[in-house]
């Protein structure tokens, strides 16, 4: 016997993510999805956004193969955090986060920051419910990352080049970079800085309050 | 790049379909995939074989120490995978296409080469779809 099922095994997840979505827009938080490679510095720029963003309420959901290791980072600059351990899979789904989510008191919270799991391909597939997906991409990871992982640049509002101290000591042409980014994605936002040193921070942070004030000015 | 969850899933949906249609033995599985669904269709055999019982550290007999009801269901079954061409739909100009016809180019990185705007959406390609299973 035939049995017709036609069931679109992607798009379940797009359906929960529409429902995040939906409950993540009630709130009145800016939810990010900060997608980049294993040791791109997610979690050193998420440390120093939080630091910097002062007064705002931040909460958490680190996402990684295994150890809870970035979200007792996270715990000591005093934001909300959930770690979600995807027990081998290469990213984060709309299931792992809505589950993330009932175990966050997310009441009275700003900013929602998910860190996907370190990995450039399959996060981009993903929708989590996410308003903004922006990719960290760090100068020792070289110059031609966009054009050799085009879709995460593309799909992304912003792209944080991370790092910058470091390009006396690697090859590295930020033109060839920002050039790239925007052949892809002419709509990115770009940002050059420092996680680590601070430097070049402050126009990220802003323009993060701008996307908190124009999805808050919508409600 | 992810075909092992995707075929868990797979097996998931066919397990609980199977225990509500009566089904003991799926014969033939068939698929319909998207080129720009970021699966790899090689990669979704080998998967589909290691959870069916067929593949390597897999390779027991049929029902000999097997206690798994989705490998009993599942072993032996045929995996056909139908592929979809990318097509996609220019916002700005209404150019429709499909991969192929633009050179390759255009879904992944390029702009539209009718019009040169970054404003499209696909069409087809992106699916994953159980369509439908045969067994007894």
């Amino acid at each position: 016997m035939k049995v017709k099922l036609a069931r679109d095994l992607l798009k379940a997840n797009d359906v929960l993510a529409g429902g995040l979505r939906d409950r993540l827009g009630e709130l009145g938080l800016l939810a990010v999805n900060l997608i980049g490679s294993p040791g791109s510095g997610k979690t050193t720029l998420l440390e120093r956004t939080i630091g910097g963003l002062g007064a705002r309420r931040v909460a958490v959901i680190e996402g990684d193969v295994a150890t809870t290791l970035d979200a007792q980072r996270i715990e000591r600059t005093g934001a909300a955090v959930v770690q979600v351990n995807t027990d081998g899979a290469c990213h984060l789904d709309a299931n792992m986060v809505t589950g993330a989510v009932t175990d966050l008191a997310l009441e009275g919270v700003d900013y929602l920051f998910i860190e996907n799991v370190g990995n450039l391909v399959c996060p981009a597939a993903w929708d989590l419910g996410e308003d903004l997906k922006v990719v960290v991409s760090s100068v020792a990871e070289g110059d031609e990352k966009p054009a050799k992982y085009p879709r995460v640049f593309r799909e992304a509002q912003a792209c944080v080049l991370n790092k910058t101290d470091l390009i006396p000591h690697v090859e590295f042409d930020a033109q060839r970079f920002t050039t790239e980014v925007r052949r892809l994605n002419p709509e990115a936002e770009v940002f050059l800085l420092s996680a680590r040193e601070g430097s070049g921070i402050d126009e990220w942070l802003t323009w993060l309050e701008t996307r908190l004030a124009a999805k808050r000015a919508t409600r | 790049m992810h075909e092992l969850g995707l075929v868990t899933r797979v097996v998931e949906t066919l397990r609980a379909s199977a225990a509500e249609q009566g089904v003991t033995k799926v014969r033939k599985v068939h698929l319909v995939v998207g080129k720009r669904s970021g699966v790899s269709v090689p990669a979704l055999r080998f998967a589909f074989e290691v959870l069916a019982g067929r593949g390597p550290g897999r390779s027991h007999d049929e029902g000999e120490q097997d206690t798994d009801g989705a490998d009993r269901l599942l072993h032996g079954a045929e995996l056909d995978v139908e592929e979809v061409p990318v097509r996609l739909s220019c916002g700005r100009c209404g150019l429709e296409a499909t991969e192929d016809e633009t050179g390759g180019e255009w879904p992944l990185v390029g702009p539209c080469p009718a019009c040169g705007s970054l404003d499209w959406r696909l069409l087809s390609g992106a699916e994953f779809v159980l369509d439908y299973y045969e067994g007894d």
